[in-house]
């Protein structure tokens, strides 16, 4: 019976090479744990955020926050619809006219995970960002907002933008105490 | 914070901020509105990211 391993090239080497030498520097320390690497020294992340909700707090605004919460969380169309009506009246009515220019881009964040901290982008939800180049992001001017995915209940991305994974949070089962979203909007202002 | 790094190092010259459809009041001892528009900032302090407000 021949041996495969006898092709030139195929061989197996019985010499273990020396392990590679560990660039353990100060510099490429701080990039393997610093996660803002390369932004600036004192760099300020600009936000915007329409909603909020109490964590802790026992009013009943407070519940409706947290139920608002949870459903945000797991993506339920009709509050994310809802939602997306509120933010467009927030646009045009010039809530935050810097912050949102049409020119816009948005691109999904991948939601917090358990990943290698040796490798911290080594995670599948990372690949969107990751995978985002100058090329891809061309035709969508200069302006980039990083914001949460919005999903559907299968976990995939909108279908306008770039293209970015599609795999569903882990964090999107756990979420159990759904109700009904329609009692937010007639209280909030 | 992150993410905004990794797309940094992307697109160095692009105009990068953030958008949350609901945040966290967890310092506040209540909320008053649910629907409370607010735009700040996000520093990375001491190995922590931090909002304001």
């Amino acid at each position: 019976m021949e041996d495969d391993f006898d092709e030139p090239g195929l061989g197996v080497s019985d010499v273990i090479a020396p392990p590679a030498r560990r660039n353990t520097d100060h510099k490429s320390l701080a990039r393997i744990t610093d996660p803002t690497h390369p932004l600036p020294a004192g760099y300020r992340l600009p936000f915007f955020a329409p909603f909020c909700y109490s964590p802790y707090a026992t009013s009943l605004l407070a519940q409706r926050s947290r139920r608002l919460r949870d459903q945000v969380k797991r993506a339920d169309p009709t509050t994310l619809a809802h939602c997306t009506a509120r933010v467009a009246t927030m646009i045009h009515s010039q809530v935050a006219p810097e912050f949102l220019p049409p020119d816009v881009a948005l691109v999904p964040v991948p939601r917090c995970i358990p990943c290698d901290p040796r490798n911290p982008i080594s995670s599948p939800e990372a690949s969107p960002v990751r995978s985002t180049t100058p090329v891809s992001a061309g035709p969508f001017g200069q302006h980039y907002a990083v914001g949460a995915p919005s999903r559907n209940r299968r976990g995939r991305a909108p279908a306008r933008g770039l293209n970015f994974s599609t795999t569903t949070p882990r964090s999107s089962s756990s979420i159990t105490n759904y109700q009904r979203p329609d009692s937010f909007w007639s209280t909030t202002s | 914070m992150a993410a905004a790094a990794v797309l940094y190092q992307a697109i160095p010259r692009a105009h990068i901020r953030a958008f949350a459809l609901i945040r966290t009041e967890g310092l506040a001892p209540d909320i008053d509105s649910i629907t409370a528009p607010t735009l700040g900032v996000i520093r990375y302090l001491g190995g922590d990211a931090f909002r304001s407000p």
